[in-house]
């Protein structure tokens, strides 16, 4: 009976969970782009570097191509982590370190456990806000004004 | 010498086999898709029973090779612009002034989904009997038995089908009341009507009474005819509706909104400039809710 030596592995088979990692990422990264509000850079290069006439709108293709695909990059990879970081940090302060009128036992009781959990809802809440379409928090307090205020005129 | 298939294979691929070849008879079963089985059977067959019998010899050949030619080259040929406006229209919607360097870095992206979406749309076509694509909602609707018409009650032009002269009277006097009862009652009982039986039947009278109805405080009342006349879309009101449609009450305007985004008519090209009203409003809360429903930024 002969017995088969193992192979050894393929030095491109580590390579593949890690370009999948990489594309989920890009898929991921592209989900909060959709969201007009999440595109930063691009509203801008739309709203003021527009040409008027659409001649030019043509001629400027060349340009306009390579500049809108860097913008969502920009977007994706720079503005939206940048603009994500205070709105996840508050809401770990929120949710770990603010007083929900518990006792001072209690607060005190609860500290290595929010001391624990900071990175992981910080890092957490980052990723999410950064890939997600989730409004940020100065949007999603304007629109609770706007319901309420929608409300009370109801 | 290449391997033979397993059996159970080869049953698999003959089961695939025999359901594309039949799948095309689902888009046969409409007339309108075998155009060379229609010219062969009006111009080949003859009309007398026994000539019939006599030539079948001929015909029945004929007429498989007819209905071959239909599932695979006619039909085919036939779908291929349908196929090709179904998967460029939302090429027509992009606004490339407003949004000129997402729309262009989207184009990489937008190109191949065309392209996947063309096949798509041509294979499915070809096998199965799907309405024609016209372009935009509009004409689409005109398909429709109760789409408006620029002109829904010239003189000599006879009645939509399926509605009665008597249809048409009963509408107009019930809509006449129900407006009369609008103006000191916002209330008043609901209005049940056949849309298609009132847009026939509509009347300079009952335009007059929607106006009075429309010029009153009562935001409520205002809604209901807003309501009607966008459901109904009658002369005048298919002309511009944004004027129809405009209300000072943001709450109307949110609720019109709400009623277009559930409209099939919804991305009609009548309704365009509504859309952009109602996108462009200047209540928050308006704009928000149509940007939500009736926007077409975060799907391009």
């Amino acid at each position: 009976m002969t017995r088969t030596t193992p192979r050894p592995p393929s030095p491109h088979a580590a390579r593949g969970p890690s370009a999948a990692l990489l594309v989920a990422l890009l898929l991921l990264a592209g989900c909060a782009v959709a969201r007009p509000e999440h595109r930063h850079l691009l509203t801008a290069l739309d709203e003021y570097a527009t040409p008027a006439s659409s001649t030019a709108r043509w001629l400027l293709v060349p340009v306009a191509l390579p500049a809108g695909v860097g913008a969502y990059v920009i977007d994706s990879f720079v503005v939206n982590p940048v603009r994500a970081a205070d709105d996840a940090w508050f809401d770990t302060v929120d949710l770990l370190w603010t007083s929900h009128e518990e006792s001072t036992f209690r607060r005190i009781l609860w500290v290595p456990f929010a001391v624990v959990l900071t990175p992981v809802v910080l890092v957490g809440d980052w990723v999410g806000r950064w890939m997600a379409p989730i409004p940020s928090r100065d949007a999603a307090e304007r629109e609770r004004a706007a319901d309420a205020e929608r409300e009370a005129d109801a | 010498m290449t391997p033979r298939r397993p059996p159970r294979l080869r049953a698999c691929a003959l089961v695939a086999l025999l359901l594309v070849l039949a799948a095309p008879g689902c888009a046969w079963t409409n007339r309108d898709n075998r155009p060379v089985w229609n010219a062969f059977e009006q111009n080949l067959v003859p009309d007398d029973e026994t000539l019939q019998w006599v030539t079948a010899p001929v015909t029945i050949p004929l007429g498989i090779v007819a209905i071959v030619v239909d599932l695979f080259v006619a039909h085919p040929i036939q779908v291929m612009d349908d196929a090709w406006g179904a998967s460029t229209d939302g090429w027509h919607d992009i606004d490339w002034q407003a949004h000129y360097y997402s729309q262009t870095a989207f184009t990489l992206v937008r190109i191949p989904l065309t392209a996947v979406h063309l096949v798509l749309s041509f294979v499915g076509r070809s096998l199965f009997d799907i309405r024609p694509f016209t372009r935009g909602d509009a004409a689409r609707t005109d398909e429709l038995p109760d789409a408006p018409s620029p002109h829904p009650f010239p003189p000599q032009t006879p009645e939509p089908p399926g509605v009665s002269p008597a249809d048409v009277t009963h509408s107009a006097s019930d809509t006449l009341a129900w407006l009369v009862a609008l103006r000191t009652d916002a209330a008043a009982e609901a209005l049940a009507v056949d849309d298609a039986a009132l847009r026939a039947a509509w009347t300079d009278e009952l335009s007059a009474a929607a106006s009075d109805v429309l010029a009153q405080d009562d935001a409520v009342a205002r809604l209901r005819v807003r309501r009607l006349l966008l459901r109904v879309a009658p002369p005048p009101y298919d002309v511009d509706p944004v004027a129809a449609f405009s209300d000072a009450d943001p709450r109307v305007r949110l609720a019109l909104a709400e009623d277009l985004a559930r409209s099939p008519q919804r991305w009609s090209a009548r309704f365009t400039p509504l859309r952009d009203a109602l996108l462009a409003d200047d209540d928050p809360v308006v704009r928000r809710v149509a940007r939500e429903l009736l926007g077409r930024e975060g799907n391009p």
